[in-house]
């Protein structure tokens, strides 16, 4: 009878130790797939936090998401970016939660001229990058970056990148394929733009005839396709419509006119309608940098003592002229450091088309004898994550960017001081 | 091996007549049942979201609470009312009875679980308007959680008293349901020194994960591609096996030795 139990004894040791074998095999598994990944549950109250250790973590989730949805439409912003924090802990892969608050932070934190916090800029790529981190295997997110990068910040030179990586999964919405070649050809990288077109209105063609969609697929790649070669060729090729350049006599100024508001006007030679100036005030010596790695961590917090203004000026008969007026929004405009640039910048990646038609849309058919500069810029390196369904080429790519583009542009600055903006000494503050 | 599934079968039998597990079960239909009514919540794949991830939850608290209230008097019972004595004088041997309990209590919990699981299917076939086959999986992997669990209680039950029982099955169900998030959480830190983090490794080894058989996730939010999920069912559902062998096993042990 001992020796029975000695046996079964062993047996239960046996056991154990298979048992945490299979254990350390399931982990990685679980990590991988199935892991919550966030870091705490700060925030949850104590109800909260047992309704989602009793199995309910993804109905919370949705529960708070409709709850934050709420508050969305009564207008009260911040307090649903601490319900993104919970939701996204609960239900790591829910991708709208990650899309809408992205875009929430990216678009709907304005000033009372519906200017946008462009501080919160960084935090939106941050919790999209998070995303992706734990959403690896899906394009939404790859695809938001990219449109975060191309139609927010207007930089198609980083939404490139992401762009292709949301292109590399089979699935992907077709349409939302033709944004690579846009921000191939906003970026200046006409033969990419040329070359992604083709493939796409080949692609397109196996299908034409299947149904009215595709058919319509079909029409669209084809146009686009036809317009991007007459473009390169009427703005580049023999006799080039962008030549001679045109001279931009391009100024600025910049003019107190009560604390806190200015007076922005100047003049651009663009013969036609349709050009913007952008015009940005911020601390001297300091700027946004629009890349998820400029925060180590996420955060809801935006540096409350950095002042960052972004607004796009019209032209009309070569002329500008707006008042900003930053004094009802002294959060999003803190006025805290000694010295302040206004830049005025145009630049024609993101003029309309018959601007871009006279000066090229990387600016070569433009002239300024004071304010002209050339911008080289390649797109910054990205951390591919380790089990994105991305090809060997597209992940060294990205990883390792090695194609330049350039651009022109002009740009003047204008350094004020914050005595002058407050008018400290005149009406006093 | 008839004993055995004598005693099952009498396990069985009395367990759907318990009243109280009567009571959670229907509760548990009857949330399900209503669940689509969360739908109008949100709209479009919220409420897809809401309605599943609502019945799921519903469906694991109820097979927690059957499991631990099913087999917490499984063997104390038998004790307390001397039926035990009756039974052992039959050439019946402890690891027999041991057996036929758990086996019993299984049964049990399939039968729950295969209502709750048909309640479900109709709930969201009525509610998303399509069958969705993805959630049979998640069900089963559920089922193996409460077996593993009845499994913990029935070796708690073989030397505490029940109402000990309780608060150590709920407690290590409460951990093993957390470690490993815990350890996800402390591996991604790294200002965690490994004076933390080894003695976490050690427990998500040592103690029963059931964090495993939570893979409703991926279910819920089904543009997921999850990798190697056939290997990853296999290697739980073998896990969930050899731990409650393993537990069994010490069950009988124990038992056993026991003076009664």
């Amino acid at each position: 009878m001992k020796r029975n139990y000695t046996a079964l004894k062993v047996a239960v040791l046996a056991l154990f130790i298979v048992q945490a074998l299979l254990q350390l095999r399931i982990y990685p598994l679980w990590a991988r797939n199935y892991a919550p990944k966030q870091a705490a549950p700060i925030g949850l109250s104590p109800d909260q936090l047992l309704v989602a250790v009793a199995g309910f973590r993804e109905f919370l989730a949705a529960i708070l998401w409709v709850r934050a949805d709420g508050f969305f439409h009564s207008g009260n912003y911040d307090a649903i970016l601490p319900m993104l924090r919970l939701v996204t802990w609960l239900d790591p892969h829910n991708l709208d939660v990650y899309s809408t608050g992205a875009w929430h932070m990216g678009y709907n934190f304005t000033d009372e001229s519906q200017r946008s916090d462009r501080r919160y800029i960084p935090l939106a790529l941050k919790f999209l990058e998070e995303g992706i981190q734990n959403n690896p295997t899906v394009w939404d997110l790859y695809f938001e970056m990219g449109w975060m990068y191309y139609h927010k910040i207007q930089d198609p030179t980083n939404a490139v990148p992401w762009m292709r990586l949301a292109n590399e999964y089979p699935d992907m919405i077709p349409a939302r394929r033709h944004l690579l070649a846009h921000a191939y050809f906003k970026s200046g990288r006409f033969d990419d733009a040329v070359d992604w077109w083709g493939k796409l209105f080949l692609d397109a063609e196996k299908n034409r005839h299947k149904d009215w969609e595709s058919s319509q697929l079909y029409d669209v790649r084809q146009n686009n396709l036809e317009d991007t070669i007459l473009d390169i060729l009427r703005r580049y090729g023999p006799n080039p419509e962008t030549q001679p350049p045109v001279d931009l006599d391009f100024d600025a100024t910049v003019k107190v006119i009560r604390p806190r508001v200015l007076l922005v006007e100047g003049r651009l030679g663009i013969p036609t309608i349709g050009a913007r100036v952008t015009v940005i005030l911020r601390d001297k010596g300091r700027t946004i940098d629009y890349t998820p790695k400029a925060l180590k961590t996420f955060t809801f917090e935006v540096d409350p003592k950095f002042t960052y203004m972004q607004d796009s000026l019209a032209v009309r008969d070569e002329k500008f002229r707006r008042e900003i007026d930053m004094s009802k929004d002294p959060k999003m405009y803190p006025f805290k450091a000694p010295e302040y640039e206004v830049e005025f910048i145009f630049e024609p990646r993101y003029a309309s088309p018959n601007v871009q038609a006279r000066i090229g849309s990387d600016g070569v058919g433009m002239y300024d004898a004071r304010y002209l500069e050339e911008v080289r810029e390649k797109p910054s390196p990205i951390e591919v994550p380790k089990y994105a369904k991305v090809s060997d080429e597209v992940r060294r790519e990205v990883e390792n960017p090695t194609r330049e583009v350039s651009y022109w542009r002009v740009r003047k600055v204008i350094t004020l001081t914050r005595e002058e903006i407050l008018m400290l000494g005149k009406r006093g503050e | 091996m008839n004993a055995t599934l004598a005693i099952a079968g009498a396990t069985f039998g009395e367990a759907v007549r318990k009243r109280i597990l009567i009571v959670i079960l229907l509760i548990a239909l009857l949330i399900i049942l209503i669940s689509p009514a969360f739908g109008p919540f949100a709209g479009g794949r919220g409420a897809r979201t809401l309605i599943i991830s609502f019945g799921f939850g519903v469906i694991q608290l109820a097979g927690t609470f059957i499991a631990i209230i099913m087999c917490t008097g499984l063997i104390p019972t038998e004790i307390e009312r001397r039926t035990i004595y009756t039974i052992l004088s039959k050439p019946v041997q402890r690891y027999q009875f041991v057996l036929g309990k758990f086996f019993g209590a299984v049964g049990t919990l399939g039968f729950m679980y295969l209502m709750m699981g048909i309640v479900f299917l109709i709930a969201t076939r009525l509610a998303l308007g399509e069958f969705d086959g993805r959630i049979i999986p998640g069900l089963l992997m559920f089922f193996f959680q409460s077996s593993l669990l009845a499994a913990v209680v029935i070796f708690f039950s073989t030397f505490v008293s029940p109402l000990v029982n309780y608060f150590l099955s709920g407690g290590v169900f409460l951990l093993g349901n957390l470690l490993s998030s815990f350890l996800e959480t402390i591996q991604r830190n790294p200002e965690v020194t490994p004076i933390t983090r080894i003695p976490v490794q050690l427990l998500t080894i040592i103690l029963p994960n059931f964090a495993n058989f939570n893979v409703q996730n991926p279910i819920i939010n089904p543009e997921q591609v999850i990798t190697d999920p056939v290997a990853y069912t296999v290697q739980t559902i073998a896990y969930a096996i050899v731990y409650i062998v393993m537990l069994l096993v010490l069950s009988m042990l124990i038992f056993n030795q026991r003076e009664m």
